[in-house]
């Protein structure tokens, strides 16, 4: 029998996968009852990673409402507090990225991970990983503008300050680029 | 009495799940988590527990080491309590497992792609023998003032004319924290750097994770004019297996008081002893 618990299980390993090793695609086969438009992908590492210990912050109203029941997390009217931030490529704004937690030198955990769903990992613009979990260098095309990776890598800068990106598409793919990675356009 | 899968709850599960992914992306910095209570007690292994059961799936292959031996009490105890809890399959060799919780030892196999190696960690600061103050550690690697540690070891130089740590040997880990790599012998602290598996440290007590990433720099606290060192087995030969070049214990033959060494790292002696009589039995 497949239970929740095996689930996330499973889902937590391919974000274990994915973090470690900045640019690796993992696919997110699970199935879920999704009454978002957001992607499976999107929706089931949230459920991985949500309970009422956090807040999330996301502009759409059905995703809100529905994390809200299925984890329990605490949704955010504002964005400059919240743990999370899950939002549609399209919707982002340059605040989710400049006005977010980032953590503070003693404790730099204290920040936000962005959850992007995109419309395509491996399709657009085309970007270049180095850092920690990169043998050497690692590329990958976005459907991701570069303004936003350029905002990023504004944000990150300051290491051990930052933000962690969870970057899902439309066929249920995820990439995690965390704050030690150095992004650059091909 | 059911329990649940890899006996945590769910929201236990959760909360050190998200503290493990912000370890892999600050490596090598301590981040704080609940710590449960486990029916092992803190100090014995718990931390690395606690991330093999948040990290454990029915389809994962578990190795559990103790100092180098799949054997010896704490890690069979810890095994069978995974065991019971999940139904897992369980190893002895290192290249088979996907899940390897060890106490103080890096296997002498080299660590595969995906393969995650949890260390037990009974301190995980490495400045607390300098400053016993939690919030002033935190700001002092906040700031990346590492003089403390450093001190520590010029310290034993000027007293005995060599390092004298010899496990949990501090190295900085991509050129920005200064880490306590549990206590496994300074033979293994090269072992991490750039090593391809992922490597997560956990500390029960103490209620921290860290991590090293796959690919990342991990370099041991020296100086110039006293380089970081190994220990040294190269004029040493194990007794039961002839292996050289590997970390060994040394004992004491209690009827002749004669010095020996025996491989430490139990399952990697067995499959080369192994190999050798299959290659025997060829011939």
């Amino acid at each position: 029998m497949k239970t929740i618990v095996h689930t996330t299980q499973q889902v937590y390993r391919q974000l274990i996968n994915a973090s470690s090793r900045p640019g690796h695609t993992e696919n997110i086969s699970e199935e879920v009852k999704n009454y978002s438009d957001f992607s499976d992908a999107a929706l089931l590492a949230a459920m991985t990673l949500f309970d009422n210990e956090i807040s999330f912050f996301s502009k759409d109203k059905t995703m809100r409402k529905e994390l809200k029941v299925l984890t329990g997390g605490i949704p955010n009217k504002d964005h400059t507090t919240a743990d999370f931030i899950i939002s549609k490529a399209a919707d982002l704004k340059k605040k989710y990225f400049r006005e977010v937690m980032k953590g503070i030198l003693i404790s730099p955990e204290k920040s936000a991970t962005l959850i992007i769903d995109l419309n395509s990992i491996g399709e657009g613009t085309e970007y270049s990983l180095t850092g920690p979990g990169i043998k050497d260098e690692t590329n990958i095309k976005l459907s991701l503008d570069s303004s936003w990776m350029e905002l990023r890598n504004e944000v990150c800068k300051e290491f051990p300050l930052g933000i962690d990106l969870v970057l899902t598409d439309k066929q249920n793919n995820l990439v995690i680029i965390p704050r030690t990675t150095k992004a650059e356009v091909k | 009495m059911s329990q649940n899968f890899a006996f945590l709850d769910e929201h236990s599960k959760k909360e050190i799940r998200r503290k493990t992914l912000k370890a892999i992306a600050v490596p090598g910095y301590q981040v704080p988590f609940a710590s449960r209570e486990l029916p092992i007690a803190r100090g014995w292994g718990t931390g690395g527990l606690q991330l093999t059961l948040s990290l454990i799936g029915r389809e994962d292959i578990l190795k559990v080491i103790d100092q180098g031996s799949d054997e010896s009490v704490n890690a069979v105890n810890i095994r069978n309590l995974v065991q019971n809890t999940t139904g897992v399959a369980e190893t002895i060799h290192t290249s088979e497992a996907t899940l390897i919780q060890s106490r103080h030892r890096i296997p002498e196999v080299p660590l595969k792609p995906f393969q995650i190696l949890v260390l037990q960690v009974p301190q995980p600061e490495p400045l607390r023998a300098v400053e016993s103050s939690e919030r002033k550690t935190k700001m002092l690697h906040g700031d990346k003032e590492y003089s403390g540690a450093f001190i520590k070891l010029f310290e034993q130089i000027m007293k005995f004319g060599h390092i004298t740590d010899d496990a949990d040997y501090p190295v900085m880990v991509n050129d920005r924290y200064v880490m306590a790599p549990s206590p496994i012998p300074r033979f293994d602290n090269p072992k991490m750097n750039y090593n391809e598996g992922l490597i997560l440290l956990g500390a029960g007590r103490e209620k921290k994770i860290h991590a090293v990433p796959p690919y990342t720099k991990v370099e041991s606290l020296a100086f110039e004019d006293y380089p970081f060192e190994v220990e040294d087995f190269d004029d040493k030969v194990c007794r039961e297996s002839g292996l050289s070049g590997v970390y060994m214990d040394e004992l004491q033959d209690e009827k002749t008081g004669e010095t020996y060494y025996v491989t430490n790292d139990t399952s990697y002696m067995l499959e080369k002893l192994n190999e050798e009589a299959v290659q025997h039995a060829g011939k």
